[in-house]
């Protein structure tokens, strides 16, 4: 028994010692809590800035407002941290409210569309500032026609019969369809099914990928996202003056000179540059150039064209 | 019991505890790693579907910003639909960029007081995911994510998931691995106690049967046969067994050569005084022939002669008997005896020694002596060594006492005692051992004692010395009435 009792008195005490651990590794199992900061959320933390003038920047509602957001709200904190002034988006829900917030003063600059700048300018206080570079650099945009890739049509030709969606009547690629496009082939607005009229270009690309129609028109900028996704391009246009940021005639200089070599300044050759560019809405990849008021003079043809010329 | 100290059950309880201190280390780091995995999964899956439920709410807020969404109630809506039917999500709140609560799934615990002072409720660009214990909801995960693209803030959305049952899982893993280890354990402590109880039960057989061991007994040893070092322990004890008998065997046959030799060189001795022995009556013959010759027809004188010569003759068969008896050499041949009569005949030989020099013989034997057990040869042999040797010690004249008593109901003694020239104190312990004398060449044979010392303990008795330098020396021996073995 005395012989035993050194092995009973080892074993009762790690038996003892195993018990204790046991409850230790519970609690600690069972204590999940925990604090977490470093979850990934939906942007970078809002930097306290000095509170400065604020310039408030209307978007003409080409996209989704949360695509705008995306991709126009770090134009907006690149200028804000590039000038001595605040820079703030104001979206609106139309083409011509936004035209309408420049009369009340609620904007004082703003991305337009070439087509909806060229009918303004005749009637409001605006100037050009700058319009974005293509991927090679000119000043230039396509408006496409685009179908399905496994439609049957080839060419304007066969549109006659067929249902085509457009972005809002005031965009450019529309315009250019109805006025240029078809009328190169021979074909009139009436020779079409149908018309409809989209918000946004990228609802028109939804609208041919799902057939509901036939072909579309939007901005070469929306068209490529769609290449290898089943949308073919059927017609390019001639190269089109890219939609120009606009201020109010009465702006003060200051601002607009602000801006204008602030936006002037990215190269997207300097890997820097790159960098704040990376965010932004693909049509401003590539950087700006200053815009004259007669660049888009050339353009006003297909303000006064008809849509009902043989 | 064996001692639990041996080195196998060192090993073995070392190796038990290491195999136990493994299988702990490994159900921890087991538990660790679905613990991380589990809640890794849990909060993994609370932030996507806060994540994809906050961008909802963001197109939401900014689609009515935009004047493109005017549906009253469209996001309290959402938040009541999507919490019906996930039932894993306790709360939903929605902030606006100064931190004040918009939408809330629960008002019920609000104080509103609170709410309206428009007190910063959170810090609308914060983005946490938190588990804590609350006091309604319980164990909660809960998400907070700013409504933000890039710097422009809408607010922060705040959801909390049930975390209770991520807590319940946790539990059933530590139980389920907590019993899997006591089971594991248990298997393994029994598996080392059986292997010890094993191994300690074949080693206190082998012990049992060591302490059992005996030379005579001729037995094969009761051991189960195995393969281990125990097994290899029995097969050389037995081995060892096998050379112990063998050499005890040439022990005695050695101690047989050496009884022999001594003998031969006691009746060697004894020759001498046989001689003289058997020379009187031939003497005595030759006288009686030689009157019968000279006077052949004095018929009376020639019956008496004869007689005599009879006698004579007589005499001498009595020697050569004697003489034949002491060195009949036979196996251990145990009768009844009687001590005083084996005394009496061993000195018949010596007789005529003892009346050649000038010897006292004195002589106290109890006449009551019971009868012994013994060999009759052996004894005589013993008898014969101890008066040989104590005619030895003599250098001219002395005495030798023969004492025979009944020690006790068991054991009867014998004195030899001298009044030679006794034993040097460095030699008393040497005596007994074979070959060792102090005699010159052809008188000793340093047999004797050994002799005599292996026939007394053959029979369980025992011998004493007693010995003083030149006054003299006594041999005590005392011997069982009746014979043990
Ligand atoms: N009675 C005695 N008196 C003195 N010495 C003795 C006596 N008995 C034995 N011894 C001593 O013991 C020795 C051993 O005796 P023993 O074995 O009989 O051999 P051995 O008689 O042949 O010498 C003797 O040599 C002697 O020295
Ligand atoms: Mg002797």
């Amino acid at each position: 028994m005395q012989m035993k009792s050194p092995f009973a008195i080892l074993i009762s005490g790690l038996s003892l010692l195993f018990i204790a651990l046991s409850a230790l590794i519970y609690r600690s199992i069972m204590d999940i809590s925990s604090v977490d900061t470093a979850v990934p959320s939906l942007a970078e933390s809002n930097g306290d800035r000095a509170v400065k003038d604020t310039v408030y920047v209307g978007v003409i509602s080409r996209f989704s407002p949360n695509l705008i957001y995306e991709g126009y709200q770090p134009i907006m904190d690149y200028l804000s941290d590039a000038t001595p002034y605040q820079f703030a988006l104001r979206l609106s829900s139309s083409y011509e409210e936004t035209i309408s917030q420049l009369d009340r003063g609620d904007i004082q600059a703003a991305f337009l569309g070439t087509f909806l700048y060229l009918q303004a300018r005749q009637s409001h206080p605006i100037k050009c500032l700058l319009k974005p570079l293509n991927s090679q650099f000119q000043p230039y945009f396509h408006s496409v026609l685009v179908t399905r890739a496994d439609s049957p049509i080839q060419s304007i030709a066969d549109l006659a019969g067929k249902r085509l969606a457009l972005p809002s009547p005031l965009s450019f690629s529309g315009n250019w369809v109805l006025k240029v496009a078809l009328q190169e082939h021979g074909l009139r607005a009436s020779d079409l099914d149908s018309v409809h009229y989209f918000g946004f270009h990228h609802t028109v690309i939804y609208e041919v990928l799902r057939g509901n129609f036939d072909a579309g028109a939007v901005k070469d900028r929306v068209a490529e996202e769609f290449t290898n996704k089943g949308i073919r391009i059927l017609a390019v246009s001639d190269p089109i003056p890219g939609s120009p940021i606009i201020v109010k005639s009465d702006l003060d200089s200051t601002i607009s000179n602000a801006m204008k070599t602030a936006l002037l300044k990215i190269d997207i050759r300097n890997p820097e540059d790159k960098k704040i560019v990376k965010n932004w809405d693909p049509e401003f990849f590539f950087g700006f150039t200053i815009a004259q008021d007669t660049d888009y003079d050339q353009m006003e043809s297909i303000l006064t064209a008809s849509e009902e010329l043989p | 019991m064996i001692q639990m100290k041996s080195l196998k059950t060192r090993i073995l309880i070392f190796l038990g505890l290491l195999i136990i201190i493994l299988l702990i280390l490994i159900s921890i780091s087991v538990l660790y790693q679905w613990r991380s995995l589990i809640v890794e999964n849990q909060r993994r899956n609370a932030l996507s579907i806060a994540q994809t439920f906050s961008l909802y709410i963001l197109d939401a807020l900014i689609y009515q910003e935009s004047g493109l969404l005017q549906a009253e109630g469209l996001i309290e809506n959402h938040i009541h639909n999507f919490m019906a039917k996930n039932d894993q999500v306790k709360f939903i709140e929605l902030y606006d960029q100064n931190g004040h609560a918009v939408v809330r799934s629960d008002y019920s615990n609000i104080d509103l007081e609170n709410e309206k002072t428009g007190k910063l409720l959170v810090d609308p660009a914060e983005s946490a995911l938190t588990i804590y214990q609350s006091e309604i909801y319980g164990w909660i995960l809960e998400v907070k994510l700013p409504l933000q693209i890039h710097s422009k803030s809408w607010g922060l959305l705040r959801m909390g998931f049930d975390a209770d049952t991520m807590r319940h899982k946790l539990n059933q893993l530590f139980f389920t691995l907590f019993s899997f280890t006591i089971l594991f354990i248990a298997i393994v402590m029994t598996a080392i106690y059986f292997r010890i109880d094993r191994l300690t039960r074949s080693l206190s057989q082998l012990v049992a049967e060591m302490n059992d061991f005996d030379l005579n007994n001729m037995a094969p040893m009761q051991m189960p046969a195995s393969d281990d070092e125990i097994g290899f322990l029995v097969t050389n004890f037995e081995k060892m067994t096998n050379r112990l008998r063998q050499s005890r065997k040439q022990l005695l046959q050695a101690q047989k050569q050496m009884h022999q030799a001594e003998k031969l060189a006691s009746i060697g001795r004894l020759a001498s005084g046989v001689a003289h022995e058997i020379n009187n009556p031939l003497h005595g013959l030759k006288s009686c022939l030689y009157a019968i010759e000279k006077e052949p027809h004095n018929l009376p004188q020639m019956v008496r002669y004869l007689a005599l010569a009879n006698e004579g003759i007589d005499h001498i068969a009595l020697i050569v008997q004697k003489l034949l008896g002491f060195s009949h050499q036979q196996a251990k041949q145990v009768t009844k005896i009687n001590l005083n009569e084996q005394i009496n005949m061993v000195l018949s030989l010596l007789q005529f020694r003892i009346e050649q020099s000038r010897i006292l013989l004195e002589m106290h034997l109890e006449s009551q002596l019971p009868l012994i057990e013994a060999d009759p040869h052996l004894i005589q042999e013993v008898l014969m060594n101890l008066l040989l040797n104590a005619l030895d010690s003599f250098e001219a004249d002395g005495k030798i006492t023969i004492t025979t008593a009944t020690e006790n109901d068991h054991t009867i003694g014998f004195t030899i005692a001298d009044t030679g020239c006794g034993i040097a104190d460095k030699n008393l312990d040497k005596i007994f051992d074979p070959f060792f004398t102090t005699k010159e060449e052809g008188r000793g044979t340093g047999l004797g004692l050994s002799v005599t010392l292996g026939i007394v303990e053959m029979h369980g008795g025992a011998i004493q010395v007693q010995s003083t330098v030149g006054i003299g020396t006594s041999f005590q021996v005392t011997l069982p009435i009746e014979e043990n073995r």
